[in-house]
């Protein structure tokens, strides 16, 4: 912000504010923000004098705290305001400015973010008997700097010219200059100026805001009863409650509105304002009491398409027909597969019809020479009133024209239903059967034969999945690329291996598959591969030893499956790309949700036969990611970006078009498989409880501190014994749980936390994909000092909350957290103490538990998990285990399932029974394996 | 000051110790759809323009030029 409230200055002439702030008797209590484990019983609130250290974003590495991203919303509400006009400029004191107008919805905005914003933001004290900031004040302050500053910047040039008035020219002028200026100050601002410009623009800023008032002037548009007129009738409406409305005839005869003391006044007040919209209004107005006007069919329409969405834009209330912008002339498209010869997938021939239509109503082409005739804009046909101008005539007539062609292949059709027709003659219906039917259907993995269970895969795949293999073999049979895109837990890994054996059933040897996944997940795809697919040849084209040049080809060609990680196929793009791939498929796709990003590139560039990108996160919410991942799925399928952005993007962002939406779902349909895991065919397929391991590695940070670790701790093991051994066996594990967890949980020295540990990028991952799907979880550490440090990393990355129960906290925060969490319908993750709350709570909101470190006592993370697991549960629940390969966590948990098909007993008491272990063993157990960093 | 239409009524910061650093709503629930397109201009369309002249020319037939481009802002 350009000004600052300084309530004094430091002894070095530095500015310091005095700020109100929970503290305790040694000062401040930290925010949460700095991961410190102090908890303050009893914080009461102390003034402080805190120096103002003013900074940019680019010279701060650190994740900015809540409060700080809070105000970066607020400058996008700012941004958004000067994009759409709604500022007006002001002379205040001796600057000129820019001011945000806010009324009707902008204003409700305003009060949103207000009531939103955190304490701390209000904590400065302005006054000696002023203690608490007002927000809606102090929110004010700061979005009319941050829209001043977005003004500026919107306005690069000087609004009149090459003209530089001099100091002694109209202030007028100068005001005018400095609205543009970097400096907004003017000199010798002489006082009756001044009171005559404020007075100009106070009452210009007054208009303004009468604009959004509670009650508004409303214009419908009426049907024509028989060959009778269009009319556009007035009245006043309520702004908060739309269906309270009084016709204009009301309001002349005296009808009281509810917040209106004089309607009539506003009435008329509303009328003569809105004929500068609507100029043709200026008519009507020459009534001493209109009530409304006729207009004739091109009237009506110049009001639908010009007037109406000018007037609603600007405050006033607009009626129109409901059939406005729902029916419009369309295309409809009918094929039919020819019978005969063998499926020729793309290149097969169909026999294609295109008719103009209207709803489900195919118009003839007489009937269409009949509406070109009359040329008027609004038509009805059969009964439906339809908008026609020149641009759809025309358009029709030349689709007319094109229905010559009577046979496409069905790579073309499928084109042209990707690309939905033209803006002003849209695809509005498909009917097609055989193969295009199937995949044109959107429900192609329904109509699809399920592809049974590979024999070669170890296990059984569920029937869904079953549906999703035959998808996936579909259309990789037809050379088409596909978006696997199934709520998480579904089974895209197993389902994507098993496309792999299936392919390979009967002897076959295609190229190999490229995957390329996150470098988080290699370890994930090593492991299923062998525990489901052990007869696919792996090949992990990852770290130093990789292979390159001819190795790498004998290796590609030698290998089924090759799995790389984004990063190394952005460095290995030339080597990569000169194989010969079968398929390529992107795991957690979402990592080329940015086209333009050089490793969405990257792997665009590598050809193969089909692409698949798999990802649980719901593509249809994210179009611009949607869009770059078709791109690599199907390149050119969309058509560009540009057109992409104007045709669905920006129709459906901005004005939830119902049209563009259809539209979208039918183009992007026969390449997108999203099932949910609430659907109910799935649920039934689905155990009440899944449990899962999640396999994460290291960074090249926490290997050295692994290993720094074992060998100070086995010397320390070795030379003691008894009860001073035992505690050292113990503390050995403990620590080297913390290397996994992430180095600053064992140095506890406060460092940054982003980009150094394997397991808090998994975590992080998961946690994304479950807020995004609108589902809650519980992720368990044993470790309090681990949780206070996630608790406002996690919370900055995905910017839901982050609940934290510890057991430094009171009775009654413990039961505000429960209830929040079970009452809240926000997507959120509940942090966890192991300790704290293994047991009692009652958590049944949360559908995935995440046991991020581990106690090695099933019993305590089972009673841990059916905090979620119990009565009152309706969905299934997901639970994870994280474990970091070739690590204490690896043997351990083996050990763990080996000795649980024994006794229970054995490993029922935690990690103690780790401690009689000799040296050799603990050695052994405590090795790190070369599998541990990728 | 803060006119009534856009003043709220602030919880007391005895009752926020607990969340003193962070919003009362979370930050992804706070962040706001895009909003519709209207045409920059639309605010000087409607109103009366003000009787400011600069070298004799309407001060609104200066600024509504410029608020036409203002829709390209930051793209």
């Amino acid at each position: 912000m350009r000004t600052t409230t300084r309530s004094g200055a430091g002894s070095a002439g530095q500015p310091v504010a005095v700020l109100v702030l929970p503290s305790s008797g040694r000062g401040p209590v930290p925010s949460p923000e700095l991961g410190t484990d102090e908890v303050v019983k009893n914080p009461r609130l102390a003034r402080w004098r805190v120096p103002l250290l003013p900074y940019t974003p680019e010279e701060f590495d650190a994740i900015p705290g809540p409060s700080v991203r809070y105000f970066g919303i607020v400058g996008e509400f700012a941004r958004d305001l000067v994009r759409r006009g709604r500022i007006l400029p002001w002379l205040a004191g001796d600057e000129a400015r820019w001011r945000p107008v806010l009324t009707g919805a902008d204003a409700r905005r305003f009060r949103e973010l207000a009531v939103a914003m955190p304490p701390v933001c209000r904590a400065v004290q302005e006054g000696a008997g002023q203690e608490e900031g007002r927000s809606g004040k102090v929110l004010l302050g700061a979005l009319t700097e941050l829209v001043d500053a977005a003004a500026r910047r919107g306005f690069p040039e000087r609004l009149i010219g090459a003209y530089r008035p001099g100091r002694k020219a109209a202030l007028a002028d100068r005001w005018l200059l400095a609205l543009t200026d970097a400096d907004p100050r003017l000199d010798e601002v002489e006082p009756d100026e001044a009171a005559a410009l404020t007075a100009a623009l106070t009452a210009w800023f007054a208009a303004a805001r009468g604009l959004g008032g509670p009650v508004r002037v409303e214009f419908r548009l009426v049907e024509p009863v028989g060959d009778g007129d269009w009319r556009v009738e007035f009245g006043l409406c309520s702004a908060e409650e739309p269906d309270v409305r009084v016709p204009a005839s009301r309001v002349w005869a005296g009808a009281d509105f509810p917040g209106a003391p004089d309607p009539e006044r506003v009435l008329r007040a509303g009328l003569n304002r809105a004929v500068r919209l609507y100029p043709d209004l200026d008519r009507a107005l020459r009534e001493p009491r209109p009530t409304g006007m006729r207009v004739d069919t091109r009237g009506a329409f110049a009001f639908l398409r010009h007037s109406a969405p000018l007037l609603e834009a600007a405050g006033y209330g607009v009626r129109l027909p409901p059939w406005v912008g729902r029916t419009r002339l369309g295309l409809k498209m009918t094929t039919r597969s020819r019978p005969g010869p063998p499926n020729m997938g793309l290149r097969e021939t169909v026999d294609f019809r295109m008719d103009l239509a209207v709803g489900d109503q195919v118009i003839g082409e007489a009937e269409l020479a009949e509406l070109a005739r009359l040329k008027v804009p609004l038509v009805r046909v059969r009964g439906s009133w339809v908008e026609l101008d020149d641009r759809q005539l025309k358009a029709a007539l030349r689709a007319v024209e094109d229905r010559r062609v009577t046979e496409r292949t069905v790579g073309d059709v499928i084109r042209e239903v990707v690309l939905g027709g033209a803006e002003e003659l849209p695809l509005v219906e498909v009917d097609a059967d055989g193969l295009l039917g199937d995949l044109l259907s959107g429900e192609t993995e329904r109509r699809l034969r399920p592809v049974p269970t590979p024999p070669t895969l170890d296990g059984a795949l569920r029937p869904y999945q079953e549906r999703g293999l035959a998808w996936l073999a579909f259309l990789s049979g037809l050379g088409l690329g596909g978006i696997l895109a199934d709520d998480m837990g579904l089974g895209k890994t197993i389902t994507t291996l098993s496309l792999l054996l299936a392919e390979r059933e009967d002897g076959a040897r295609p190229p190999a598959t490229l995957l390329v996944c996150p470098m988080s997940l290699i370890n994930n795809w090593q492991k299923e591969a062998a525990r489901f697919a052990p007869s696919l040849r792996l090949y992990i084209h990852h770290g130093a030893s990789r292979h390159r040049d001819e190795d790498l080809a004998s290796a590609v060609a030698a290998a089924d499956l090759v799995v790389t990680t984004y990063g190394t196929a952005l460095r290995d793009l030339g080597a990569l790309a000169r194989q010969g791939w079968e398929r390529v498929v992107c795991d957690e796709a979402q990592a080329i949700k940015n086209s333009a990003a050089r490793q969405a590139q990257a792997v665009r560039q590598i050809r193969a036969r089909t692409k698949l990108a798999l990802t649980g996160t719901p593509v249809e919410n994210h179009l611009a990611e949607l869009w770059s991942i078709m791109e690599f799925c199907n390149p050119g399928l969309l058509g560009p970006a540009r057109a992409f952005r104007y045709r669905y993007q920006e129709p459906i962002e901005t004005r939830r078009d119902e049209n563009a939406m259809s539209a979208l779902r039918r183009a992007t349909g026969p390449f997108v498989l999203r099932r949910l895991k609430t659907d109910k065919t799935i649920i039934s397929d689905l155990p009440d409880k899944q449990e899962m391991k999640v396999w994460c590695t290291l960074t090249p940070e926490q290997a050295r501190l692994y290993q720094a670790v074992v060998a100070e701790m086995m010397g320390r093991i070795e030379g003691s014994d008894g009860i001073e051994r035992r505690g050292n066996v113990l503390a050995a594990m403990t620590r080297l749980k913390q290397v996994c967890n992430h180095p600053a949980h064992l140095l506890k020295d406060g460092s940054r936390l982003d980009g150094r540990s394997g397991k808090l990028a998994r975590l992080e991952e998961l946690a994304e994909e479950i807020v995004e799907e609108g589902d809650k979880a519980l992720v368990f550490t044993q470790y309090a000092e681990f949780g206070t440090m996630l608790q406002p990393y996690l919370e900055a990355r995905l910017d839901r909350p982050v609940l934290w129960l510890h057991g430094g906290l009171s009775k009654r925060r413990r039961d505000e957290l429960v209830d929040r969490f079970q009452g809240d319908d926000e997507p959120m993750i509940f942090l966890l103490s192991l300790r704290a709350a293994g047991t009692g709570l009652n958590l049944t909101a949360a559908n995935h538990v995440i046991h991020v470190d581990r106690w090695w006592n099933p019993a305590v993370e089972n009673q841990a998990t059916d905090r979620a697991f119990r009565i009152g549960q309706t969905r299934n629940v997901q639970v994870r285990k994280f474990i970091c390969v070739g690590t204490l966590e690896e043997r351990v948990d083996e050990m763990i399932e080996r000795k649980l098909a024994l006794a229970d007993s054995v490993v029922g008491t935690g990690e103690d029974w780790l401690a009689d272990l000799s040296a050799d063993q603990l050695r052994d157990l405590f090795r790190l394996g070369p599998e541990a960093v990728r | 000051m803060i006119d009534d239409e856009l003043d709220v009524t602030d919880v007391p910061f005895a009752d926020r110790l607990d969340d003193f650093y962070a919003p009362s709503v979370s930050l992804a629930r706070l962040k706001a759809p895009p909003s519709p397109p209207t045409p920059a201009d639309l605010l000087l369309r409607a109103l009366e323009p003000p009787p400011i002249k600069i070298r004799h020319i309407p001060v609104l037939d200066l600024l509504r030029p410029a608020y036409r481009r203002l829709a390209a802002l930051d793209e």
